[in-house]
């Protein structure tokens, strides 16, 4: 009789090391299917820690300049999820490496592109470089090469924020981002003269792509 | 013995007060040093990136004026309608250069600027980080004549704004 006690005494003890050990992001692959039934929400919520984690700050006294990076499974849609190969659209945005440039005035709560315009040209000059000229202006430095981004997207918010986000991709796969001593984005800044401003991204937190479980994953 | 236990009491006493009087009142020792501006400046990363991005901005136009230059060379100039032709063309050279040349010295002037404030910055957050109340800038115009090498932290300065310019 006390035997078993202590044998029930230890499974419960094992389970509750087991369930310690599913939260959070660590080892294990991204299930091939969505029959594994992998909350979308779940994905999204690793991706974003991921992101949040691998955040790089600038700042002086009157601006914030941050970047992130974005692993590619944040690219996951709700209609890719259902019964796709979940894998296949992770290595097809995992061709790209994608970043996230985010620039904000400290003290100012209006659009960022009004800062310090003399004109409304200037407003739309501002608009039209952010739009289809800023991409040469982004780099990507590794220790071998360094990349112009090749694509931008400026994230037009009418008004609503205060920040100006880029979303910026370079063709370097991101597996080819690992080994690398350090992961560099250097952004030079044209239209609010702050010159050229570099964001340490590290190499691990990119890593962390191809290794994350959702934490909801083993507990749903 | 309570004869002498009399006297130590208000002895201890005195000792303790000027023990304070003494904490309070000693001069502050200021830490001061000094750089090598012109050292520095030329040695920050940020300026060579910047004079980098100079030199490739001035290839772009010249190869811009060189292009006009061989359409200039290449149009006829038999009639009197191909002449004027070529002096509006000329003419057109002419403005782009001048306007090249005015862009080219703005950005000169704005990528300095930028430099300056990124190094005042950085410069702050070192004084601030090592606790020096003063770092003078000696940059050869008889502003400091002479100093202790000891409290010359140029190459400190050079190693932490670099590292601090590359996002560490």
């Amino acid at each position: 009789m006390r035997i078993l006690l202590y044998m029930s005494g230890l499974v419960f003890l094992g389970s509750l090391y087991a369930c310690s050990n599913s939260a959070g992001i660590h080892q294990g692959n991204i299930p091939a299917t969505a029959a594994d039934s992998i909350p979308l929400d779940a994905i999204h919520e690793t991706a974003e820690d991921i992101q949040e984690a691998s955040r790089n700050l600038y700042e002086n006294e009157e601006f914030v300049y941050s970047c992130s990076y974005v692993p590619s499974f944040r690219f996951i849609r709700e209609q890719d999820a259902e019964g796709t190969n979940l894998e296949d659209i992770r290595s097809e945005y995992a061709s790209r490496s994608s970043f996230l440039l985010e620039l904000k005035v400290k003290k100012y709560h209006d659009e960022m592109l009004k800062y310090g315009i003399q004109s409304v040209n200037d407003y739309y000059s501002r608009i039209e470089y952010y739009s289809f000229h800023a991409a040469p202006d982004i780099r990507l430095i590794t220790d071998s090469d360094t990349v112009s981004a090749s694509q931008c997207h400026f994230e037009r918010t009418y008004g609503l924020a205060p920040t100006i986000r880029l979303s910026v991709q370079f063709p370097v796969p991101e597996e080819q981002l690992n080994g690398n001593s350090a992961v560099r984005i250097q952004f030079f800044d044209r239209i609010y003269h702050q010159g050229i401003v570099n964001f340490k991204l590290l190499p691990e937190l990119i890593h962390n792509y191809k290794v994350f479980k959702p934490k909801s994953h083993e507990t749903n | 013995m309570s004869k002498k236990l009399k006297y130590i009491y208000p002895t201890l006493v005195l000792l303790a007060l000027a023990l304070a009087a003494f904490t309070l009142l000693k001069p502050q020792g200021q830490n001061i040093v000094y750089i090598d501006l012109p050292k520095v400046f030329e040695n920050f990363q940020m300026k060579k990136d910047l004079e980098s991005q100079l030199q490739s901005e001035l290839k772009r136009k010249t190869q811009v004026l060189d292009s006009l230059k061989l359409v200039i060379g290449s149009m006829p100039l038999e009639t009197e309608y191909d002449k004027k032709q070529v002096a509006y063309t000329r003419n057109d050279l002419m403005n782009t250069a001048s306007s090249f040349d005015m862009e080219h010295q703005d950005h000169i002037k704005d990528y300095d600027n930028q430099v300056f404030n990124r190094l005042n910055q950085y410069l702050k957050d070192f004084a601030k980080e090592k606790g020096y109340d003063f770092i003078l800038g000696a940059e050869g115009s008889g502003v400091i004549m002479a100093a202790d090498d000891g409290m010359d932290v140029t190459e400190d300065v050079i190693t932490y704004i670099n590292l601090k310019y590359s996002g560490e």
